[in-house]
């Protein structure tokens, strides 16, 4: 075996894993034993985490919404099916359950198109039906001018007021999940897999690939799309969409999630150095919308002091280094 | 498989979840501590109906111990970032970070720069999106098998930026049955 072999099964483990069942898991525990093996597994999972913070991949332009969003609706819908024959894993088996559920094939249209706001910007889309959504910063939305009522959010963070129709249920498409709405205002916001979702008003129905879910006012929900972990809990529902008035609230987040939506809110740069970064924090917030304010404030609030470096803010903590 | 189903699967894989948190963190009490956070965190989420629960339990793990280790390592980049450019008091904490990050990230982009376009589109959709290759294959109208083979490369090539391989050689230290 070279050298090289190493890093690349480090590699193929970690690209294997969403897909890994308990008798593969118990053999990458055993593999990852080796010392040079945990070593080549820790380099491929901190390139990992750094991806996530590569500005090309974030803002890289879909290939073409028109056509990924035919690609998804052949795969959510049709594709998948003879997809998951040959993919031999429990995770396949369960979407092609999903799949066979009787919903309508739709054709693909080339009818799909993107809204999206810059962080410190808003918008507001008003359908045909009479829904109408509210776009923090920072979002993008995929609407389709084919169906009304089948929206998709890529990321970011929206609110929406949906209007109710028994015949034709509003869909929104949030990767693994899918929220369908029972009349009722519910805010949104998506980062690649995680998806929290609050109800204002009325009740939504969420479908994972394995569970549904059905909310009513003042329900909230946190899940992540590839573990399928849905925390469901209770949020005052004139809070619901808070952002609106700029008040963000926080149950426990990581202070790199709250700097994302306070960044979304003004368009800062922030970064939270260090540990920092996985600190939790619980606490409400009403930003002003200038960055010169909210940011040190922000940095009062969780104890840690600031600096700025060029147009970023730097948080960082005020301990002592040992 | 709710729960309380969960954790009864806790138990029963507890030795092997024991000697994922030990190989990962390198010690005994700190793999007990995140068996611990483990437990704690099964019980504070209220996951519906699963239904492969070993390994959604070991990807808890793994998540697990994978935050913990970049938080080490992190630690261990400032350590290291401290004693070789000795910066101003004031400045260190988030200097160092900015620096070894930065550092690094810098060798990340030029990697992801130099890839053809569809690699970048393959890379996105995996780790942004966080798509499963079965969804990327879809989405981007190829194989799997292909979707596979275009993410390794890429990983690859980003692992070989700016490092020198210095790996050890597993053949060195005898067969692992490769």
């Amino acid at each position: 075996m070279s050298e090289l072999n190493v890093l690349d099964q480090a590699i193929a483990w970690r690209l294997r894993e969403p897909e890994l069942d308990a008798d593969g898991w118990r053999t990458l525990v055993e593999w990852l034993e080796k010392p040079a093996h945990a070593a080549a597994y820790d380099m491929v999972a901190l390139d990992h985490a750094l991806l996530g913070e590569v500005a090309a991949l974030k803002h890289a332009t879909a290939v073409d919404p028109a056509r990924a969003m035919t690609a998804r609706r052949f795969g959510a819908r049709g594709g998948r099916w003879a997809l998951a024959s040959i993919v031999a894993s429990a995770v396949a088996a369960a979407v092609a359950l999903m799949v066979m559920s009787p919903t309508t094939p739709k054709a693909p249209s080339d009818s799909a198109y993107e809204v999206a706001t810059a962080p410190g910007k808003r918008q507001s889309v008003s359908l045909a039906d009479g829904t109408q959504i509210e776009l923090s910063g920072g979002t993008r939305l995929r609407f389709d001018h084919a169906d009304s009522r089948a929206v998709a959010l890529i990321e970011g963070e929206a609110v929406f007021h949906v209007r109710h129709n028994e015949q034709s249920p509003f869909t929104l498409n949030l990767g693994e999940w899918k929220v369908r709405d029972i009349g009722t205002m519910f805010n949104v916001e998506r980062k690649g897999a995680m998806v929290k979702l609050q109800v204002g008003e009325g009740a939504v129905a969420l479908e994972g690939r394995q569970q549904r879910l059905r909310l009513s006012q003042g329900g909230a929900v946190s899940m992540r799309g590839d573990l399928e972990v849905a925390t469901i809990f209770h949020v005052a529902p004139e809070s619901v969409g808070g952002w609106r008035e700029r008040r963000l609230t926080f149950s426990g987040e990581r202070l790199a999630e709250a700097a994302d939506r306070i960044a979304r809110m003004d368009g800062s740069d922030i970064r939270i150095a260090g540990e920092l970064i996985d600190k939790p924090f619980t606490g409400m917030i009403h930003l002003t919308g200038e960055a010169g304010k909210d940011v040190p404030y922000f940095a009062a609030m969780i104890g840690a002091k600031w600096r700025r470096n060029g147009d970023q803010w730097i948080l960082s903590s005020t301990e002592a280094l040992p | 498989m709710n729960t309380a189903g969960l954790k009864a699967v806790f138990l029963q894989e507890r030795a092997m979840l024991l000697r994922l948190f030990a190989g990962r963190l390198g010690n005994a009490a700190e793999a007990e501590d995140a068996l611990q956070d483990l437990w704690i965190r099964l019980e504070s989420s209220m996951p519906g109906p699963i239904a492969d629960p070993v390994p959604y339990l070991y990807r808890m793990a793994m998540n697990l111990a994978l935050d913990r280790r970049l938080s080490a390592q992190r630690r261990s980049d400032r350590e290291h970032a401290w004693s070789e450019t000795q910066p101003s008091a004031s400045e260190i904490p988030d200097a160092e970070r900015v620096l070894v990050v930065r550092d690094r990230l810098k060798h990340v982009e030029a990697a992801i720069a130099a890839m053809p376009e569809r690699a970048r589109t393959a890379l996105r959709l995996y780790r942004i999106e966080e798509l499963s290759q079965r969804e990327i294959a879809a989405e981007m109208g190829v194989t799997i098998s292909a979707v596979e083979k275009l993410l390794h490369r890429a990983l690859r090539q980003i692992s070989d930026a700016g490092r020198r391989i210095d790996m050890p050689d597993d053949s060195a230290k005898g067969k692992d049955g490769e």
